[in-house]
């Protein structure tokens, strides 16, 4: 089944806020309408827009309400991407040219920093203060995920904490806060707010997880980049850790560093893939996948609630 | 005055505070304080009609943002074989969005949404304008000019209509404005890297692009210091501050004997 067939009753909303962002992007400069446009037309889920929207549905849903929140977040999500290439000096994203590698590093700190302002001026339309603090907040934790990404880099002394943390400030934080941003816009009781941050946490967890799986377990076809290349940049994810626990292989793991080819990276990926920790990091993936149906028990029925169960667990069983 | 410089100093410190997250310091440089910017800031918060606890937390918001673009202005081009360039440039990527989330956290907390919304509309002209001088898109002398104040004074413009005050943006955009003239044609006369040279690689224009800048940084001289004389009688101390800077920037940059 296909990921939007569990939002269809979304549809026409949908289009209400990807045409909302392409207008946003309509301004009297050339380049940054072209790479604006570009990006948005890259594709993308637009997941957070839809968390936006279910979670609002638990409140007086109200689209015109739900609208800013959405179309922010996205923008906020096309600018983190747009200097996230220039971080990792990406050439394709999603099979196309990224903003730095069409134009260069200079254009993409600049088309980035106009969205992630254009996106600003959007949700401050509500003057809901709570919204501006949760949302003004995870912007700043996402920045210093992004530094401790960096610091930590062939760090092979980490934690199952140490990563957790990184990736809730990597990934599940923009998720949850999409979640609980919908639900406070439509005015929904504090409970459900909470129970919806958590859920989009805890799947974003999972997300995560399982994406750090699938750079050991994809083909390259399926990844758009070489098996295993989170490691060979020093990224320590959560199979790395698990297949650390055998003696034999943590030494050869510690021994990666950004001298490190693919081609000397191979061996160590094929021991990975055949030790436990692939089946270790699905079991936790799954461990949060079950946590965020927990959260969705306390709220009521109806397709909001369905279909907030059902993207959780197609995340859960994606392939790539 | 040497109040205001205890002021400024304690902003500076507060600003530090922002800037000194282990990380950065271990790898990039500090963003460097404009100092002309930082007492523009000031004098124009001084004026507004906010409680005074909370100026001090305008200007760095203000500060911080211009430190966001100013360090996103610091992110290289070409390609790192260098390890330590390319983790500079990465840094300089995050430190950049760090200090822009910062301004709308610290706008949050003190519920100021119309303040957050004055600053992204001039981030977004600024951006906007760095384009259009980066990938040399002006046509003429003029439009370079009109996209430098765009750039140089925005953040001015936009703060002094949401707080309705209109001597000090006004100040701030000419003065800035010659300013940055002032250092671009210095820069060109040094042969490194400006709009001037970038613009005079492109254009065919048979007329004398030196001269008509030259004539631009005049026209800004004459008119900061007629505003200056008309709008500072109350403020002495400041407005000695910036005729002193006007007369380092016009000497040391010898714009007089050319122009």
């Amino acid at each position: 089944m296909k990921l939007k067939s569990f939002y269809s009753f979304l549809t026409k909303d949908l289009e209400v806020i990807e045409n909302e962002l392409l207008s946003s992007v309509q301004t009297k400069d050339p380049l940054i309408r072209e790479a604006g446009i570009h990006l948005l037309q890259a594709g993308g889920k637009r997941i957070r827009p839809v968390f936006v929207l279910l979670s609002g549905m638990f409140g007086d849903y109200n689209i015109d309400r739900m609208k800013p929140v959405a179309v922010a977040l996205e923008l906020i999500h096309s600018a983190s991407l747009v200097h996230d290439d220039v971080i990792d000096n990406a050439e394709l994203r999603r099979g196309k040219p990224t903003v730095n590698a069409k134009w260069d590093n200079r254009i993409a700190m600049y088309v980035g920093d106009y969205l992630f302002a254009r996106a600003l001026e959007i949700i401050t339309e509500l003057d809901e203060p709570l919204i501006h603090r949760v949302l003004s907040k995870a912007l700043v934790e996402l920045c210093l995920g992004e530094i401790e990404q960096i610091n930590d880099k062939y760090n092979f002394d980490q934690s199952y904490r140490t990563y957790v943390k990184r990736i809730k400030r990597k990934t599940a934080l923009l998720i949850a806060v999409s979640c609980q941003l919908g639900a406070l816009a439509s005015g929904a009781p504090e409970s459900v707010c909470k129970k919806l941050y958590l859920y989009g946490y805890y799947v974003g967890i999972s997300y995560q997880i399982i994406d750090d799986l699938l750079d050991f377990t994809s083909t390259e076809e399926e990844l758009g980049k070489p098996v295993g290349s989170d490691l060979l940049q020093g990224n320590i994810t959560l199979p790395v850790l698990f297949a650390m626990q055998n003696e034999e292989l943590r030494k050869k793991i510690v021994k990666i560093n950004n001298q490190t080819t693919a081609e000397e990276i191979k061996p160590i990926i094929y021991e990975i893939k055949k030790s436990r920790a692939i089946e270790q990091s699905m079991n936790i993936s799954d461990r949060y996948l079950q946590k965020s149906f927990h959260q969705l028990e306390g709220l009521k029925h109806g397709k909001a609630r369905t279909s907030l169960y059902n993207i959780a667990k197609y995340i859960g069983k994606r392939k790539f | 005055m040497m109040e205001i410089y205890q002021k400024l100093e304690q902003i500076k410190r507060s600003l530090d505070q922002y800037f000194s997250h282990p990380v950065f310091k271990q790898y990039i440089q500090k963003p460097v304080i404009d100092e002309d910017k930082l007492l523009l800031f000031y004098a124009l918060f001084e004026e507004a009609e906010i409680a005074d606890e909370k100026k001090e937390k305008y200007v760095v918001t203000a500060m911080l943002v211009q430190s966001a673009l100013d360090t996103h202005d610091l992110v290289t081009t070409t390609e790192c074989e260098n390890k330590k360039l390319f983790v500079e440039r990465q840094l300089n990527v995050i430190a950049g969005d760090y200090f822009s989330g910062l301004y709308y956290f610290i706008l949050s907390e003190i519920q100021d949404l119309k303040m957050v919304r004055a600053l992204a509309t001039a981030i977004k002209e600024i951006n906007e304008h760095k384009i259009r001088l980066y990938d040399r898109s002006c046509q003429s002398i003029e439009a370079i000019v009109e996209s430098i104040v765009i750039v140089e004074t925005a953040l001015f413009q936009r703060i002094g209509e949401h707080f309705q005050i209109e001597t000090w943006p006004e100040i701030s955009k000419t003065y800035l404005t010659y300013k940055r003239l002032c250092e671009e044609k210095h820069k060109y006369d040094k042969n490194s890297q400006s709009v001037l040279t970038q613009f005079q690689k492109k254009s065919k224009s048979p007329i004398d692009l030196v001269g008509t800048f030259i004539e631009c940084c005049n026209h800004y001289f004459w008119e900061i210091n007629k505003l200056l004389e008309k709008s500072l009688k109350y403020s002495p101390a400041v407005k000695q501050f910036i005729m002193n800077r006007i007369h380092v920037l016009r000497f040391s940059h010898m714009i007089v004997e050319e122009g």
